[in-house]
């Protein structure tokens, strides 16, 4: 299993978006608080729900974590030691197959 | 010898004062704009107003700048400089990073994932005038399967819901309205500017479909009772969800009242002229 903690950082934005951050539930409500507390309407980081219960995001979102960039404030707020250790890491495509289908028109 | 007036020491900003409002509130939200690019959007906005169209315009965004900061920022907030603005202060942003914002590469413009993206007009459907208008600039259309959604709000699975906006069903354009869809004859990669006006009254034609600026054609529907989800761009808004999520690249999205064929055509005028100026 890949974690956070195995990604070299920074990363560039074309090899981040190959790739896909899954997190339980305790985890994106921790998201939810840190942007509360030190984010704004210039980046909301909102995860996706998967069929099975877990959280994701793209991993883009890294691209966002260095000084200046959008979501750095969370960043340096956030308990890094977690976030290393309990967000696992997968390919993109691998975490779309994993999205529930959609509603389809009536 | 009286000593000089500083103000002719002091350089004065020139151009048109909405484009000065949004370059200053670009800075506001951390973005920066080029010369080039405020030139451009202050003769977009002289020609929008020698054409009659400002008041046209509840909400307009041109997805400009030097980064995403600034693509953010609408250019037209409300239908007048004077009159409340309408909407959010920026377009709120779920998900998107800078990198997804090229300022002329593939386009310009943003560029969704299909999965993840979108950002919140904060204009709601039942905030458009009776005779309204939703277009869209698509930069570029990276597929051809499944329907996206690049400017929608709706309600579905509610009793007598209601759709409007614009999106792509596979490669045909797909105008949204009320309880109708009309999936265009052309496919959406085949023009840049997709504009549609509507009556929410309903009726024979009461939808109209142009294509950079021509009229390409027109649809019916029923009346509808608009509901208040706010439009959402790069997906649909369905009662506070994001759904149908596209991965095209778009350039602007407008919002507002109806405009002739003569209007629309002056728009797309308008805009064509702004993307060359800025190399897209």
């Amino acid at each position: 299993m890949t974690l956070l903690a195995d990604v070299p950082l920074p990363i560039s934005y074309n090899d981040s978006k190959e790739l896909a951050l899954l997190f339980a539930p305790a985890l994106a409500q921790r998201l939810a608080e840190l942007h509360a507390a030190h984010g704004n309407d210039k980046c909301r980081p909102v995860p996706r729900r998967l069929t099975d219960g877990r959280l994701m995001l793209c991993a883009d979102v890294l691209t966002e974590i260095e000084p200046g960039g959008l979501l750095h404030a969370m960043w340096e707020a956030a308990d890094k030691a977690v976030l290393m250790s309990q967000v696992q890491v997968i390919g993109w495509d691998e975490a779309v197959a994993l999205l529930p289908q959609e509603t389809a028109r009536p | 010898m009286s000593p000089m007036s500083p103000r002719l020491l002091r350089p004065r900003a020139s151009g048109h004062p909405e484009a000065l409002s949004w370059a200053s509130r670009v800075s506001a939200n951390g973005g920066t704009v080029s010369g080039t690019t405020l030139t451009a959007v202050s003769k977009f906005c002289q020609d929008i107003d020698a054409a009659g169209l400002r008041s046209k315009f509840y909400r307009l965004n041109l997805f400009c700048g030097d980064n995403l900061e600034a693509a953010l920022v609408p250019l037209y907030r409300a239908e007048s400089s004077s009159a409340a603005a309408r909407g959010s202060t920026i377009d709120t942003n779920t998900n998107f990073v800078s990198g997804d914002y090229a300022a002329t590469a593939s386009g310009g413009g943003i560029v969704g994932n299909g999965s993840t993206k979108h950002l919140d007009t904060g204009v709601t459907a039942s905030s458009l005038p009776d005779e309204c208008h939703a277009s869209i600039w698509l930069s570029a259309q990276n597929g051809t399967t499944g329907t996206q959604l690049y400017l929608s709000s709706d309600n579905f699975n509610d009793a007598g819901y209601y759709v409007f906006g614009w999106g792509r069903a596979a490669n045909a354009g797909l105008f949204r309205i009320f309880s109708t869809d009309i999936a265009t004859s052309a496919n959406v990669s085949t023009g840049k500017h997709w504009m549609g006006t509507a009556k929410k009254t309903g009726g024979t034609n009461s939808a109209t479909v142009y294509r950079n600026g021509s009229q390409l054609q027109q649809g019916t529907s029923t009346s509808m009772t608009v509901g208040n989800q706010s439009l959402f761009v790069f997906a649909g808004n369905r009662k506070g969800t994001a759904t149908d999520r596209t991965i095209d690249r778009l350039g602007m999205y407008s919002l507002g009242e109806t405009m002739t064929a003569a209007q629309a055509l002056s728009y797309y005028t308008a805009l064509n002229t702004f993307m060359g100026a800025i190399g897209r």
